[in-house]
């Protein structure tokens, strides 16, 4: 009787080295990850393509919901106001509004996706350096909360009010020194004396009302501290404008810049150690404010502006193998289908990379690189990875923030990205067409020679 | 009582890892009652070919591969030899240890290492600030985290000036251009916040201490480094009797209620004879054997403090001991080797 | 194609591999080991082809395929002479 055959894996052999000898000693991406929210990982990128971004709709809700807990519970009335910029897809802006969610936005654009998503002006907070003076003009009409980053600003703000002929609350957007490099390019410097200079220059002008204070201390700060330093800067700042200006704060905005669990190339520790919960920077943050220079029933209601740290989570990419290959020193390369353009934020993070087959256990440390036709792709300078064939599958997870919204279009169409829901697959943007990209293209006839050319 | 205790920390390299002065001061004055198991990061970790030092061989994770795949790691180990007590000696592992104390005690593990909050207060970027509450004498610091504050803060402290990587790595500067010339170098490698230090005119003391959870000390061994390698690590040193540095150590441990065992780094200045804190590593150091000659021996210690003993304070160690260390060549047969590398593990015949 | 050890080679029961002429080690996979071992035992590659082919659920394509990339290997560090 023929006995039966044995299960096959790709032959490898893998050379020691000292450091690399471990095998416990690496991370578990050889436990193959065959599905995704419930959902088998292959079938998903057979119906919807590769590279494909998943949404999981229950962590997005999840996160918010801990962050909005952790905050309302230690100032009473504390409200989150979702950062449009870390990704502004729509269903991602809706779920998080149906949670009870505002927009924080800093660009005309991104204003007109929150009015369109039905949001009052009351519900959105528009921030940022540059707005211009219809943009102005619409979000005072609409009621919105408008934080004024330059003196340039006041003067439009000023002209605007002007024409609409009322006087409008105005928030100032003030920065510190807590934290290096300095975020000095947004607002006024509060040690310099910009700040207060600023606050009194809009009373004096009598056409706008200093309602809110407005700060953003930087971006993934997983340093409490600098949240606690900045939580009493505003405290000590709204002391002195109430005591010498009579500032009646109505609302205080403690920006975003919370980190997530995904560690930073430089970082020596593991964001797994250092990423503060949201209890960690609430504690950090609103026992100082509540310390603050009023009565409990005129405190300053408290906005925070997070978008990292809720949308980086929710967020996984799946990719495909397209070729491995030997480099000369000996190292392994593989080569995905998802290039940088579409995961721009492998410059900052060690994204996790984890094997969806089961491929052995054989590991290699391997270069991953992006599938553009740039040197520059690499998405991985060191991934430690099991053998991997054309078209098996790499998850890459917690990638929601920024990836989106900053993904360019280069040489290849971009994916669609779907939403799991309850056992339900939403698509919820479709992958690109050539004539999606090129819909605004136009050839005027003059240059249109070729087949001219063709005929000679 | 026998226990079986596991051990962090087998290379000793040119910057050796503490680990086998531990294991050395459990096996004294007479071989160890339990098993002594290695835990070790690398099959090349020099600590686990001397024959007859452990019993058991594991490697594990390193701790940024995640607090799960570390603990899984520990889990099936203990499976394995049933550990009584693990002592890490790495800085690097602190963190995780901390992280997963509470979970290795249920598993009925005990590690007597002090809480996150504590150790927190001594980081290089934050010891001036405790020094500065608790009114224990310090070198002038500024701590930098702008590099427009730079120049500032040197002109305030004046050279010759140490300057410190907010984890590793420290350089003397004697003038502007060194400042500069280090200044970018470490900022590149560890970024900022960097800390500028007064360079005393001084003589340095380690005290290799013990204390409770009341920060209580409990042992102690000052010693003089009677010679250094250039990395500045301690090649030959002698135990002291000094009651000055005795008395910094217990207001220092006491103040952060500090549990568990440390170095504490101290420089008496030349000029004004004060004594001045430079460092505290939140581990025994590498010449920790030494104790043993000193009649202090801290490793056992900790041991009856992480099984929850009622332990009285040691008499004064014993002063003018001295060690010298001696690098030897550890032979072994491509069998050890390869165990480690094929199976992650390596028992010792003589233990079975 | 004939395939040539260039130095006496150990490979162990679970796949751990010297070179007594160069000193390294390596690891190789249950795959990778049965192919290492029809090389020891002079089997050429056609053989080992066939062998790969009984003993393992693998369709010809993907074997023929990951021997050549095996040998290439095996070639690169310097254990074979292809």
């Amino acid at each position: 009787m023929k006995q039966e055959k044995k299960s096959y894996v790709k032959p490898t052999i893998v050379r020691h080295s000292v450091g690399v000898t471990n095998k416990y000693g690496r991370p578990p991406a050889t436990v193959p990850m065959s599905r995704l929210n419930g959902f088998d990982v292959k079938e998903l990128v057979n119906e919807y393509g590769s590279p494909l971004y998943v949404l999981s709709v229950e962590q997005l809700r999840q996160n918010y919901q801990d962050m909005f807990r952790a905050f309302s519970t230690r100032y009473p009335g504390a409200r989150i106001a979702y950062s449009y910029k870390t990704n502004y897809l729509k269903a991602v802006c809706s779920i998080l509004h149906s949670e009870g969610a505002l927009a924080e936005v800093v660009s005309g654009f991104e204003y007109d996706i929150a009015r369109n998503l039905a949001m009052p002006g009351e519900k959105i907070i528009f921030n940022g350096p540059y707005k211009t003076r219809d943009e102005l003009a619409r979000a005072f009409t609409d009621g919105a909360m408008v934080n004024i980053d330059n003196y340039d600003e006041i003067q439009v703000c000023e002209e605007v009010a002007d024409e609409l002929g009322r006087k409008f609350p105005v928030g100032v957007r003030v920065n510190m020194d807590l934290n290096n490099p300095p975020w000095h390019k947004f607002g006024f410097n509060v040690e310099a004396g910009h700040a207060y200079e600023a606050v009194k220059r809009i009373q004096s002008g009598g056409k706008l009302d200093v309602k809110g204070l407005h700060i953003h201390v930087g971006t993934y700060v997983d340093d409490v501290n600098i949240y606690s330093m900045a939580a009493q800067g505003l405290v000590n700042f709204y002391t002195v404008i109430k005591e010498q200006l009579g500032i009646k704060l109505k609302y205080w905005d403690m920006g975003g810049g919370y980190a997530s669990h995904n560690t930073l190339n430089w970082a020596w520790q593991s964001a797994e150690y250092t990423c503060p919960t949201f209890d960690q920077y609430a504690e950090a943050i609103c026992p100082i404010l509540l310390k603050g220079p009023f009565q409990a029933a005129e405190a300053p209601r408290l906005f925070l502006e997070p978008g990292r740290a809720l949308v980086d989570e929710p967020i996984s990419m799946i990719t495909t193998v397209v070729s491995q290959k030997r480099l000369p020193g000996g190292k392994r390369g593989v080569i995905v289908d998802a290039g940088m353009n579409v995961l721009s934020s492998v410059q900052w993070y060690n994204y996790n990379c984890q094997t969806v087959q089961d491929s052995g256990l054989t590991l290699e440390d391997t270069i991953l690189y992006g599938g553009l036709c740039m040197n520059i792709d690499v998405l991985r300078q060191n991934a430690v990875l099991p053998p991997l064939r054309r078209g098996e599958l790499l998850v890459i997870p917690h990638i929601g923030a920024y990836n989106l919204s900053q993904s360019w279009q280069f040489i290849y169409l971009r994916p669609a990205v779907i939403a799991i829901d309850n056992g339900k697959i939403h698509l919820i943007k479709a992958s690109e067409t050539r004539e999606y990209v090129q819909e605004m293209e136009s050839v005027p006839k003059e240059f249109n020679t070729y087949s001219i050319a063709n005929k000679n | 009582m026998s226990l079986n205790v596991a051990i962090t920390g087998l290379h000793a390299a040119d910057n050796p890892a503490p680990g086998l002065g531990v294991i050395r001061c459990l096996h004294h004055p007479k071989k160890w009652d339990g098993k002594i198991i290695g835990l070790a990061y690398d099959v090349l970790d020099t600590g686990i070919y001397d024959e007859g030092l452990l019993d058991h061989a594991y490697l594990i994770p390193y701790p940024n591969t995640g607090s799960k795949a570390f603990l899984e790691r520990l889990q099936y180990i203990h499976q394995q030899e049933q550990i009584d007590v693990i002592i890490p000696t790495l800085d690097s592992e602190l963190t995780v240890f901390q992280k997963i104390a509470p979970e290795l005690k249920s598993l009925g593990i005990a590690t007597f290492i002090p809480p996150k909050h504590i150790t927190d207060r001594i980081s290089k970027s934050q010891l001036a600030e405790f020094c500065e509450s608790e009114n224990i004498p310090y070198p002038e610091t500024i701590v930098i985290k702008d590099p427009g504050e730079l120049k500032a803060a040197v002109k305030k402290i004046g050279f010759p000036l140490m300057i410190k990587g907010v984890y590793y790595e420290a350089y003397t500067c004697k003038s502007m251009e060194d400042v500069h010339q280090y200044f970018e170098l470490l900022r590149l490698k560890w970024g900022l916040p960097m800390i500028l230090q007064k360079k005393l005119d001084s003589e340095e003391f380690d005290v290799c201490c013990v204390s409770d959870k009341n920060g209580d000390l409990l042992g102690a061994v000052p010693i003089r480094k009677t010679r250094l390698t250039d990395k500045g690590k301690a090649w030959a040193a002698v135990t002291l009797k000094n009651e000055q540095l005795m008395e910094l150590s217990r207001r220092i441990l006491k103040k952060l209620k500090w549990s568990g065992p440390c170095e504490v780094e101290i420089l008496k200045d030349k000029k004004t004879g004060e004594y001045n804190l430079i460092e505290i590593n939140p581990r025994f150091p590498a010449w920790i054997y030494l104790s043993t000659g000193a009649d202090q021996n801290l490793p056992k210690m900790v041991i009856e403090l992480a099984m929850d003993k009622t332990v009285s304070p040691m008499a004064p160690a014993k002063s003018g001991i001295c060690f010298v260390r001696h690098a030897t060549d550890l032979v072994c047969p491509m069998d050890y080797i390869e165990n480690l590398t094929m199976l992650g593990e390596l028992h010792y015949k003589s233990s079975e | 194609m004939s395939e040539i050890f260039k130095s006496e080679v150990t490979l162990s029961e679970n796949g751990f591999l010297f070179d007594h002429g160069s000193g390294l080690t390596y690891t190789l996979n249950t795959t990778g080991q049965f192919i290492f071992r029809q090389l020891q035992s002079g089997q050429k590659s056609k053989q080992i082809m066939e062998k790969m082919l009984d003993e393992f659920e693998v369709i010809e394509e993907t074997a023929r395929k990951d021997l050549d990339d095996f040998f290439r290997q095996l070639n690169e560090l310097g254990l074979i002479d292809l």
